[in-house]
């Protein structure tokens, strides 16, 4: 096996290990794996950490939505969009949210490679090319 | 023999009579004779056959004039026919000059005309290409202005309330696939 694809291997591994019994990323096993890591200091130290902080990104944005959302309302539209994502996925989800203005109104919502959006300024953009 | 008689007696009276002197007519006679056969072996002959060859010359000549006139006349007939075909084949060949400058005159107008024709219909493509642009970028720009002022209008125009209501629908109408 080439030294890229141990690598990866091993940041899947320590990924496992870093996850609580929700499956989410538990901060305290991953700072504990960093400080073994260190005092370790394997070889391709560089390479480990960069492909293990990729498959945490990776596995946070399977359980972590990220809402834009164009009001001042934040916490109730919050609820309706977490309330959907959950009923629709099935999973136990975190949502942060945060406002965005050029939305003029409505939301964004992100969750892994999916972008959900029903917006004044997405659906002017959609009559722009319309028009087009 | 009477008769013979009487002839000689009628020489007798006329030699009498004119006083001829016989042996002086005849030795007179040979002498013609003589001199005339002198003159005629060294003079006529010559003479005679420098006649004959002057006229058997001027026999060739007229000859060979009239072959000359004939050849002459056959030879003008000839030129005549030459010039008569040289005036054919000219007016033929001027004919099939014109004619050809004719037919080259007529390509090169439709010819012209094609690439006048070509030229109208690429300028028209060409024109037509462009007000196709530039209404499309008239149109992109409209829109574009359309839709920049809508969103200032609603974004000045539209209360909290409205927002939060937009949003809140927005959130419910979100179309998440498991």
């Amino acid at each position: 096996m080439s030294t890229p694809a141990k690598h990866k291997n091993l940041a899947k591994r320590l990924l496992g290990l870093s996850l609580n019994d929700e499956g989410r990323i538990n901060e305290a096993s991953v700072t504990e794996i960093l400080v073994s890591l260190r005092k370790e200091s394997p070889i391709g130290l560089k390479s480990i950490l960069r492909l293990f902080l990729a498959e945490i990104r990776k596995h946070e944005q399977t359980y972590h939505a990220r809402a834009e959302i164009g009001c001042n309302e934040e916490k109730a539209v919050a609820e309706k969009i977490l309330h959907k994502l959950e009923s629709s996925t099935g999973k136990n989800l975190m949502l942060s949210v945060e406002r965005n203005p050029s939305l003029i109104s409505g939301c964004r919502v992100r969750l892994g490679d999916d972008v959900y959006e029903d917006s004044i300024s997405s659906r002017l953009l959609a009559l722009q090319k319309s028009f087009n | 023999m009477i008769t013979l008689a009487s002839v000689a007696d009628t020489v007798q009276s006329i030699s009498n009579t004119f006083g001829v002197d016989w042996p002086m007519l005849i030795a007179q006679s040979i002498n013609f004779l003589i001199v005339a056969l002198v003159i005629w072996k060294f003079a006529f002959s010559n003479i005679l056959s420098t006649i004959k060859e002057r006229e058997k010359q001027i026999a060739d000549s007229l000859k060979n004039a009239d072959r000359i006139k004939l050849e002459l006349e056959e030879t003008e007939k000839k030129q005549q026919e030459t010039l008569q075909e040289a005036s054919l084949s000219a007016k033929k060949t001027v004919t099939e000059a014109q004619d050809k400058a004719k037919a080259f005159i007529e390509s090169q107008k439709e010819d012209a005309r094609k690439q006048a024709e070509e030229i109208v219909e690429k300028a028209k493509i060409a024109m037509e290409q462009e007000r196709q642009r530039v209404l499309k970028e008239a149109r992109e720009e409209i829109a574009s202005l359309v839709i920049l002022t809508s969103s200032k209008v609603l974004e000045k125009e539209l209360s909290e309330e409205e927002k939060s209501r937009f949003s809140q629908s927005a959130a419910d109408n979100l179309n998440i696939s498991g």
